[in-house]
């Protein structure tokens, strides 16, 4: 498999760092970097172009969901998956509204989000 | 792991510190403090918490201070109120009841869990709100005006309207515009993308449900036609409802009348539908996607949203209003150099007016205060401005020869449609001719004056985009 670019996206550094330790056993997924709000979200997405951006829905000073519209605003945006600590309709349906890819739920966040990126990077081999 | 930020202000530190390990416990960042002057107000914003536990108040000049500078922010976070706040309410805070939210103590964990959720929405749909710009579509160009006099026309009556047009046209613009003009403003407009919503879930989500009426259904709840009894109703991708959906919406339409999920009480509703779409819905009838009768209950006014590209003369508007809108709503200020809004006329916007507000967005966060040239651009912005001839040409052909000599179902403004065609053959005209005038007219067999003439009557001769040469 081709691996696949992701920025990790989330203002806890604990959250990043138990992403990061399972990510690393990973070989086809490859953390390109991280931001801890929107405004560096938008900023290192057009730096480091990753083919996935794993964003936090809700941080200071810019939330997950205006970071998502904004980097859906730059040339070929990445695939952009919004993680949230409530997983219902309404956030489900927010997240859409914003263009993100797709939602998964941040108290399963490992088992929703591997499958996830293993679609993502056999569709990136393929094509 | 931790995600949302809760605080916690309880000068009954035992109590305070046992909510917090509770957050803890429930995956959320707690921040407790005895007293609001241990804050750093000036490293906070309101919104860096989704909702503040309120228990006991130290000092009362320190939680005065706190209360002004939480009160600023239109958007601030809800109060959770603590058992001895419940007997006064919101009131003696300054709130209204929508940001005070009575909570039990002993804490009933399912209880908090749903506040919190709520907040998390209240967020979102506040947010969401403030995105949206009231009053109605912006810009002067003939299909603007158009616009407006079919949502004036419409409003003041309870009729059925069904929008139509491309992705980021404005469709919940239009929507909320009538719903502002309506007799209906004082009652609760309620939106809903039926295209967001797993199918399976559709349903509860419009007609509430029962408790007990699936897996999860733990408590009754009322669906969004129960929300909006007495005001409006906004169904917007409802191209995208299922087959068996249609149906149940085909019979609120006609029986104005429906039952939750797991229940049988026939519920009657006063709500008016305005719903939307993107997709052409009689391709979809003739592929037995969507429900002939339904359509035809749907489309009994129906409004047809113009394309950003056949008013780009509203451009100049549209960031003017959209900078504005950035700065009232704190949300940086920017300004756009000419060169850089010429660039952007010649662009053709297949995101249309969503894909220029996020742009513009984009921009006032990126280059705060500052003025965008067109090289600050985005290079997908300027590509078209460079080639304009291969860019534009196609774009201004296939339009006319689709909509040229076919009647719409709905009819037409025959006047403004001559003058877009008219429009994009001059520009093409134009473009093919690099700008050379008599060139250009030679092209369209027109004397050099009267093209001169036509290009002041539609404001093209002012255009730095088309790089004119007045002489050859």
């Amino acid at each position: 498999m081709t691996p696949i670019n992701v920025l990790l996206v989330d203002d806890h550094d604990g959250f990043i760092n138990a992403a990061l330790r399972h990510f690393r056993n990973v070989p086809w997924i490859v953390v390109a970097g991280r931001a801890s709000n929107g405004l560096e979200a938008i900023a290192r997405t057009e730096e480091l172009r990753p083919d996935v951006v794993l964003m936090d829905l809700a941080m200071p000073e810019m939330g997950g969901l205006q970071a998502t519209r904004l980097i859906k605003a730059q040339t070929d945006p990445p695939y952009i998956v919004i993680a949230s600590h409530f997983d219902d309709v309404e956030h489900r349906e927010h997240a859409a509204r914003a263009g993100a890819d797709a939602f998964i739920s941040k108290l399963n966040y490992v088992q929703e989000v591997m499958p996830l990126l293993a679609r993502l990077a056999g569709e990136q081999s393929h094509a | 792991m931790p995600e949302s930020r809760v605080l916690v202000v309880d000068s009954d530190t035992t109590r305070g510190e046992r909510i917090g390990t509770i957050l803890d416990f429930m995956d959320l960042n707690a921040t407790v403090v005895g007293c609001v002057s241990h804050l750093h107000l000036g490293r906070h914003q309101p919104q860096d918490w989704l909702a503040i536990v309120l228990g006991d108040i130290e000092q009362a000049d320190a939680w005065q201070t706190f209360l002004d500078w939480l009160r600023r922010d239109p958007l601030h976070p809800p109060l959770l109120a603590l058992p001895e706040h419940h007997l006064y309410g919101a009131e003696r805070f300054g709130l209204n009841d929508a940001n005070f939210w009575p909570l039990d103590f002993p804490i009933k964990q399912p209880q908090l869990a749903e506040l919190l959720r709520r907040a998390s929405i209240k967020r979102m749909d506040d947010t969401a709100r403030a995105e949206v710009p009231q009053g109605g579509p912006t810009g002067s160009s003939p299909a603007v005006q158009r616009l407006r006099r079919l949502i004036d026309q419409v409003a003041s009556f309870d009729t059925t309207v069904l929008i139509l047009g491309e992705s980021g046209t404005g469709k919940e613009v239009a929507a909320r515009a009538i719903y502002e003009r309506s007799a209906r403003r004082n009652g609760p407009f309620v939106a809903i993308n039926c295209g967001a919503i797993p199918s399976e879930l559709l349903e509860s989500e419009l007609f509430g449900h029962e408790k007990g009426a699936f897996t999860g259904a733990i408590t009754a709840r009322k669906g969004r036609f129960e929300l909006a009894e007495g005001g409006t109703i906004f169904l917007d991708e409802i191209g995208d409802m299922s087959l068996p959906m249609q149906v149940k919406l085909l019979r609120v339409l006609q029986e104005r009348s429906f039952e939750r999920v797991g229940g049988d009480t026939t519920i009657r509703c006063n709500v008016r539908v305005i719903a939307a779409t993107h997709r052409n819905l009689e391709e979809s009838i003739a592929k037995g996607a969507f429900r002939e009768d339904l359509f035809y209950r749907l489309n009994v006014f129906p409004i047809e949203m113009p394309p950003l590209r056949e008013r780009r003369d509203d451009l100049p508007e549209l960031v003017a209003s959209l900078t504005t809108q950035l700065a009232a709503a704190g949300r940086g200020s920017v300004r756009l150099s000419n060169e850089a809004l010429a660039v952007l006329k010649a662009y053709p916007w297949p995101g249309n007016v969503r894909e220029l507000a996020n742009l513009i967005e984009r921009l006032a966060v990126l280059h705060p205060g500052g003025t965008v040239r067109a090289r600050d651009l985005p290079a997908r912005y300027r590509v078209d401005a460079e080639i304009p001839v291969e860019a534009e040409a196609p774009t201004a052909e296939s339009e006319i020869m689709a909509g040229a000599d076919e009647l719409p179902a709905n009819g037409i403004d025959l006047k403004e449609h001559m003058a877009r065609i008219e429009v994009n053959l001059i520009r093409s005209a134009l473009e093919r001719a690099d700008g050379v005038v008599a060139h250009a007219a030679q092209l369209l067999g027109l004397r050099r004056t009267t093209l001169v003439e036509k290009l002041r009557k539609y404001g093209l001769g002012r255009d730095s985009d088309m790089n004119l040469t007045a002489e050859s």
